[in-house]
C-alpha cells in the first residue's frame, strides 16, 4: 500500500527519522521563547525540518544592533515586533507550517498559558530571571525544556526532561552576570542549532538527549565539555518539599 | 601540595588552563580559587565577589565531581586533586 506522499523538501531527512518521525514533527507544536540570537537558528531549522506549529514568544522589536546574530530579522523589518518579523521569514522558508506569535515577555502570571500547548519548549531567552520562571512552569506542566545560552565565544546547552532528573536551576543555580557581553552570530548559530537538534530528537525518538548533562562549548578554541548534572535536593525549583 | 587546575572558555582566556598551583596542606577550594584570582588582571573580578567569596554562578568541580555552592568553599583539597572551574553564561 502506498503511504502518504511527503514533500520533496523532506526527502533527505526521512531516511534518518523515518516517515513516522516526519509525521511526529508535523503533528508537533514547539514553543520558542525568544526570537533573538538563539531563537533565530532554532526557529529556522525547526521550520525547515517541518515542525507543524511554531509558537514564537518575544516582546521586543527589531533593532539594528540585533542584525549581527539574529538572522530571522533584516533591515527591512527594523522596528517591527520580532515575532512578526520572524513569522515572515519563517513562512518564506517553509509556507507549509503554522506560526503562532505571542508578543509577550515571559513572567510568572503568563508562563503556563503561553507554553501550555507545547510538546517541547526551547529556552532561547537572554536572562535567567525569565529562564527560572520558564523552568518552574515547564516542570509543573511536565513539558520538556531545552536550555541554551551564549556569551562571547562560548555557550551551553542542556535538555531538562519532566520527572525526577535535574532541572535548569539544578544545572545553573545562580544566574551568571548579564552585562552586555559581545557575541558573534556564529556562536549563537552553533548553540541554537544544537537546541533545534535536541527538539527534533526528542520529538522523533531518534538518538540520545543532553539530559542529565550540560554541554559547554568554547568556540574560540572549538572545545567542549560535558558536565554531569544531578538533581539538587535543596533546589529552589525542584527540591524536596517544593510544590 | 600540588593541585592541578583546569579552566574553560572565559576563565581559560583569563588565567590559562592545565595549570598547577602549590597550596599549603589543608588548603581549601576557596584557597585554590583565590590563588588563581591573583594570577592575572581581571581574574579577581571574574572569580571572586567583593567579600572574597567565589562568585555564586561559577561552577566548581573537584576530581570531576561538582560541588554544591553551600559547602564548596571550605572543601579541603588533597595533593594531586584536580580543581576545575567553568563559567556558565546568560545571553541569548
Amino acid at each position: 500500500m502506498q503511504g502518504p506522499d511527503y514533500p520533496l523538501r523532506y526527502i533527505r531527512q526521512i531516511p534518518l527519522i523515518g516517515e513516522e518521525g516526519q509525521d511526529r514533527l508535523a503533528r508537533a507544536e514547539v514553543c520558542v521563547c525568544g526570537a533573538g540570537g538563539l531563537g533565530s537558528p532554532v526557529a529556522l531549522y525547526l521550520a525547515a525540518a517541518g515542525i507543524g506549529t511554531l509558537h514564537l514568544i518575544d516582546g521586543d522589536r527589531v533593532e539594528e544592533s540585533n542584525l549581527n546574530r539574529q538572522i530571522l530579522h533584516s533591515p527591512a523589518t527594523l522596528g517591527m515586533l520580532k515575532v512578526s518579523s520572524a513569522r515572515m521569514q519563517i513562512l518564506e522558508l517553509n509556507p507549509d507550517i503554522r506560526v503562532r506569535c505571542s508578543p509577550d515577555r515571559i513572567v510568572e502570571d503568563n508562563a503556563a498559558a503561553l507554553i501550555g500547548q507545547a510538546d517541547i519548549v526551547i529556552d532561547a531567552l537572554d536572562n535567567f530571571e525569565a529562564r527560572y520562571v520558564l523552568n518552574r512552569s515547564a516542570r509543573r506542566m511536565a513539558v520538556p525544556l531545552v536550555h541554551g545560552a551564549v556569551s562571547g565565544f562560548s555557550g551551553q546547552v542542556t535538555t531538562v526532561l519532566p520527572g525526577s532528573g535535574p532541572c535548569l536551576q539544578c544545572a545553573v543555580p545562580y544566574p551568571p552576570p548579564e552585562d552586555l557581553h559581545p557575541v558573534l552570530g556564529a556562536v549563537a548559530g552553533v548553540i541554537g542549532s544544537i537546541q533545534a537538534l535536541e527538539a527534533i530528537k526528542y520529538l522523533t525518538g531518534v538518538g540520545g538527549l543532553l539530559s542529565g548533562k550540560m554541554l559547554l562549548w568554547d568556540g574560540s578554541r572549538c572545545e567542549c565539555e560535558l558536565l554531569p548534572l544531578e538533581r539538587d535536593p535543596q533546589c529552589r525549583t525542584c527540591g524536596d518539599g517544593v510544590q | 601540595m600540588k593541585i592541578r587546575v583546569k579552566t574553560f572558555a572565559r576563565f581559560r582566556e583569563l588565567v590559562g588552563t592545565d595549570l598547577e598551583i602549590e597550596l599549603p596542606d589543608g588548603g581549601t577550594v576557596l584557597d585554590g580559587v583565590t590563588r588563581l584570582a591573583s594570577t592575572a588582571s581581571g581574574a579577581k573580578e571574574a572569580l571572586l565577589d567583593e567579600n572574597g567569596n567565589i562568585r555564586s554562578h561559577v561552577i566548581v568541580m573537584v576530581n570531576k565531581r561538582r560541588l554544591p555552592n553551600r559547602d564548596r568553599e571550605q572543601e579541603v583539597l588533597h595533593d594531586g586533586d584536580e580543581l576545575a572551574i567553568f563559567p556558565p553564561v546568560a545571553g541569548g
